[in-house]
């Protein structure tokens, strides 16, 4: 019942959402000024939900009258102490010196809670007080005091489990989204940074952040999100990713177009890049966009280490994931169609290995795969101390014994390893690779190296009429800006990269003004 | 939409043609083996054991290492032969990794190169593929058990690909030997393997080379001749040479680079050749006692000139004189030079080589003498104050 009313509520703000949100409750109920009825109609709207406390309490007044008052709160949504200390306290030990009429003026005066503001809509009320504020009536008075004073557990600030560097910063994004907008502030503190909140979902009320530097962040860009934002009418959002498929341009595809990330050391670099950063408020993922397949190469550690190192690691990540991708499908067209290719020498310890298997190499790889992929699910989802003896039967079974056992050639769990272990090094990526590993193997196990070239150019082709928010996904290479390979596949040092990359739209082309010369002098 | 996503998938089953090939079903052949056997070709394959080593041996072919199979059979073709096996090999036969070619003597004196044509025709055989030939039968040497890898075929190719330290043998591939047959002088030179007795198992060796004229091998060279050669086709690049300064002592000299200059000069059908050979080496043995000045040094330089110069005219003589076949590089060089007059003198060629006029001279240069420069000083010094005598 209760949800059914507030849903009246909110297709009041469907039809009118607005980045602030204001004009949203203008025909609806407002308080009255006796405060026994705005408790009724509260518990009416809130069908007495267990968690909501209504606390009734008296002022005494100067001249020995008495004010009854209400405070609604939600429990567990609130700092008790600060109400405690800072509004009751105050209210009920000191009798209030005032005149009728100028009782609410004082009581907002003596209460010591910095974001207060009066109300006069009860239903806006409503969903103000289930978002944790305290809501306070006064009898006499149809307008009631809404009390920011959110005290809710949160997790402190740790390192992310994922994208870890060994040399940068070890804060994360956690699941309260002002923690987050907070980090971002302190590392760019300055007024140019703007976040801007929208509420999603009509159950929900996620609150999506969208960050972003103004001088340099492209203007269309930032419009163009707010629009799509703005047109995502659904019942809730239960984390970042499911606002990413709501907002990307390609749904369909299997890479996905905007990235993520748990490191606000990262995040604030992608701002300055002119990118835009979507927080979202229960997830300590943030998105950001525009994210090209670069992305996923580089990483925030490529910056501080040194160029020559950080170069040869990106290349070695590229490479991976080609290997990742293609590696058991050019197996199988060398062995099944195009014997030529494996040199001479090698082809002796592969056929004996292939002698004692019972099935067709397909099928050998495509069981290997299979329980590859097994072992990997079960080993994210494990908890760590079943986690070692999985890894024991895993290592056992899939190496060791189905080899002795005659089942599986050695050749082909190598390949199907080394495959694997490269795809964890481009960990953004990796489930996309699992599903583009066992495609590229089904194409060249079924037409050889013909099948797996048409099928890697049908990949390219796809990968590049990829568009991440209109940006297209395999800039700089296509479409080719040479300035911008200078921090791509390889990364030249920083003091080279004295323009922002243009494959990201920024405003503010020069990054580096002047720096000190070079050599001893 | 829907429409290509189900047309797609029935595309796949329309395909009739499946060149997919399970490895376990295949028989991948190593070493090819050709001869003659009355008027019909008489092939035999080497075989990758796919079991590995075991106690049963080879098969019909009996002997070698236990990772080989040989078989052997007669057939009118090549691709009949190869389809035939699949009888006793019960699978079909791979020729992708064939990497060597051993023809019989009796063959390489007939029609070889027609039954060969078909390793130039077919996308499986490689063209870097060695040819061999043999004057004993061609599954022997298929069949000669090795000392380091699984197959004897695959021991031969890597024993020639380390050619570049030793002179004394020719590789060639079917590239390039169908370069040689189809270039202007149509004679082309193989290299001859044999098996050798080493203790009690045989094991094979190189030894001479083949001459070819006219698509007919006509003859052979001994290993010294051949030494010749590969000097005559600027193809000894590296190598060893010892000569000697008198009945005891001996010297060599490691070659570190040797130039041959051609340069014919033909007057109607008389042709006068001009060979300019380039030796350069360091000392690498010296077992004379005499140690190393700028004197001793010329002298081992004109010894070595002296050598190679005798050694390259008994190549040229034996190839002039006793085979009549330039397969010397003369021939390309005076084609090279004299290409309106070619077409003319072609037919007579091998005439013309014959009776040619060839000065040989002969340029050695010794850049260095290794570590040390004296040898070891066998009339002791007497110690200057020797403690014991007063």
């Amino acid at each position: 019942m209760r949800y059914l009313k507030i849903k009246s509520i909110m297709q009041k703000m469907k039809q009118n959402t607005k980045w602030t949100q204001e004009e949203q409750f203008n025909n609806s109920i407002l308080f009255s000024s006796d405060v026994h009825k705005n408790e009724e109609k509260l518990k009416q709207l809130l069908d007495s939900s267990d968690d909501i406390i209504f606390h009734d309490f008296i002022i005494p007044l100067h001249d020995g009258r008495t004010l009854k008052a209400l405070l609604v709160i939600v429990d567990g949504l609130i700092d008790e102490d600060a109400i405690r200390n800072n509004v009751l306290e105050p209210l009920t030990k000191e009798s209030l010196d005032s005149t009728m009429g100028e009782e609410l003026k004082q009581v907002k005066e003596r209460i010591s809670i910095f974001n207060t503001k009066k109300e006069n809509n009860l239903e806006k009320s409503v969903y103000q007080i289930l978002k944790g504020n305290t809501l306070l009536l006064l009898d006499g008075y149809s307008e009631g005091l809404l009390l920011n004073a959110p005290g809710y557990e949160v997790r402190a600030i740790s390192e992310p489990q994922s994208d870890r560097a060994v040399r940068g910063a070890h804060d994360g994004f956690i699941e309260s989204s002002p923690t987050n907008i907070a980090l971002l502030r302190r590392r760019i503190p300055h007024p140019s940074l703007q976040f801007e909140t929208i509420k999603i979902g009509e159950y929900s009320q996620t609150d999506i952040t969208i960050g972003y530097v103004k001088d340099i962040a492209d203007p269309k860009l930032i419009e163009r999100i707010k629009q799509r934002l703005e047109q995502i009418k659904v019942d809730e959002i239960n984390n970042s990713g499911e606002i990413e498929q709501f907002i990307e341009d390609h749904p369909f595809s299997i890479f996905p177009t905007i990235g993520n990330t748990e490191r606000p050391d990262k995040a604030s670099a992608l701002l300055m890049e002119g990118r835009i950063v979507i927080i979202v408020n229960g997830d300590s993922v943030s998105l950001f966009v525009p994210s090209l397949f670069l992305e996923n190469i580089k990483s925030i550690e490529d910056y501080s280490s040194r160029p020559y190192y950080s170069s040869f690691i990106r290349m070695l990540r590229f490479v991976s994931f080609v290997i990742s991708i293609s590696l058991p499908g050019i197996y199988i067209a060398a062995i099944n169609f195009h014997k030529v290719m494996i040199p001479s020498d090698m082809i002796v310890p592969i056929i004996q290995a292939r002698e004692t298997v019972p099935f067709p190499l397909a099928m050998e790889i495509a069981m290997m795969i299979l329980m590859f992929e097994v072992v990997r699910e079960a080993g994210v989802r494990l908890p760590q101390q079943i986690g070692s003896a999985l890894s024991i039967v895993g290592a056992l079974i899939l190496g060791q014994v189905s080899v002795s056992a005659g089942l599986v050639g050695a050749p082909t769990i190598i390949v199907v390893s080394i495959s694997y272990i490269a795809a964890f090094v481009i960990t953004p990526i990796a489930d996309v690779t699992a599903l583009l590993r066992i495609g590229l193997f089904i194409a060249s196990s079924l037409f050889g190296g013909y099948g797996l070239i048409v099928a890697m150019l049908g990949l390219l082709t796809h990968m590049i009429s990829l568009t991440s928010l209109g940006i297209p996904f395999m800039a700089p290479f296509a479409p080719f800006y040479f300035q911008d390979w200078k921090d791509s596949l390889i990364r030249l040092p920083l003091r080279w990269k004295k323009q922002r990359p243009k494959s990201i739209p920024n405003q503010r082309k020069t990054r580096i003004r002047s720096l000190p010369k070079t050599g001893d002098k | 939409m829907v429409r290509m996503l189900t047309i797609i998938p029935l595309l796949f089953l329309l395909t009739g043609c499946w060149s997919s090939q399970e490895l376990d079903k295949s028989a991948l052949v190593h070493g090819i083996g050709l001869d003659k056997s009355d008027g019909q070709l008489r092939i035999s394959v080497e075989i990758i054991k796919p079991t590995g080593p075991s106690e049963q041996g080879g098969g019909e072919g009996g002997g070698g290492n236990g990772q080989n199979i040989l078989l052997e059979r007669d057939a009118d073709s090549l691709i009949q032969g190869a389809r035939e096996f699949i009888k006793d090999a019960k699978r079909r036969l791979y020729f992708e990794h064939t990497r060597l070619w051993v023809i019989g003597e009796e063959l390489a004196k007939d029609n070889f190169i027609d039954y060969l044509d078909e390793s130039r025709r077919d996308q499986m055989f490689r063209l870097n593929s060695y040819l061999f030939i043999t004057e004993e039968n061609p599954i022997d040497i298929l069949g000669t058990s090795t000392l380091y890898e699984d197959l004897s075929s695959a021991e031969i190719v890597s024993a020639l690909e380390q050619t570049q330290y030793i002179a004394e043998f020719t590789s060639v591939k079917i590239y390039e030997f169908y370069k040689l047959i189809e270039g202007p002088i149509p004679n082309a030179y193989l290299p001859i393997i044999k098996t050798k007795k080493e203790k009690d198992k045989a094991i094979t060796s190189l030894d001479g080379t083949a001459v070819i004229r006219n698509d007919k091998m006509v003859g052979k060279l001994n290993t010294h001749e051949t030494v010749g050669l590969n000097i005559l086709l600027n193809k000894a690049k590296g190598g060893g040479r010892t000569v000697s300064l008198n009945d005891k002592e001996k010297v060599s000299l490691e070659i570190k680079k040797s130039e041959t200059k051609i340069k014919p000069i033909l007057n109607g059908n008389q042709l006068n050749a001009h060979l300019n050979i380039k030796i350069e080496g360091t000392l690498a043995d010296n077992t004379t006692k005499s140690n190393i000045n700028e004197q001793w040094i010329s002298k081992v330089e004109e010894e070595v000139s002296n050598q190679t110069e005798k050694n390259v005219r008994l190549t040229l003589d034996k190839l002039q004189k006793e085979l009549k076949t330039d397969i010397s590089g003369i021939g390309l060089e005076t084609y090279r030079k004299y290409p309106k007059q070619w077409q003319g003198i072609q037919s007579e060629w091998n005439e013309i080589f014959s009776n040619a006029d060839i000065i040989i001279d002969v340029h050695t240069n010794i850049t260095h003498q290794g570590l040390i420069n004296k040898s070891i000083n066998r009339n002791h010094k007497k110690p200057y104050n020797n403690p014991y005598k007063r």
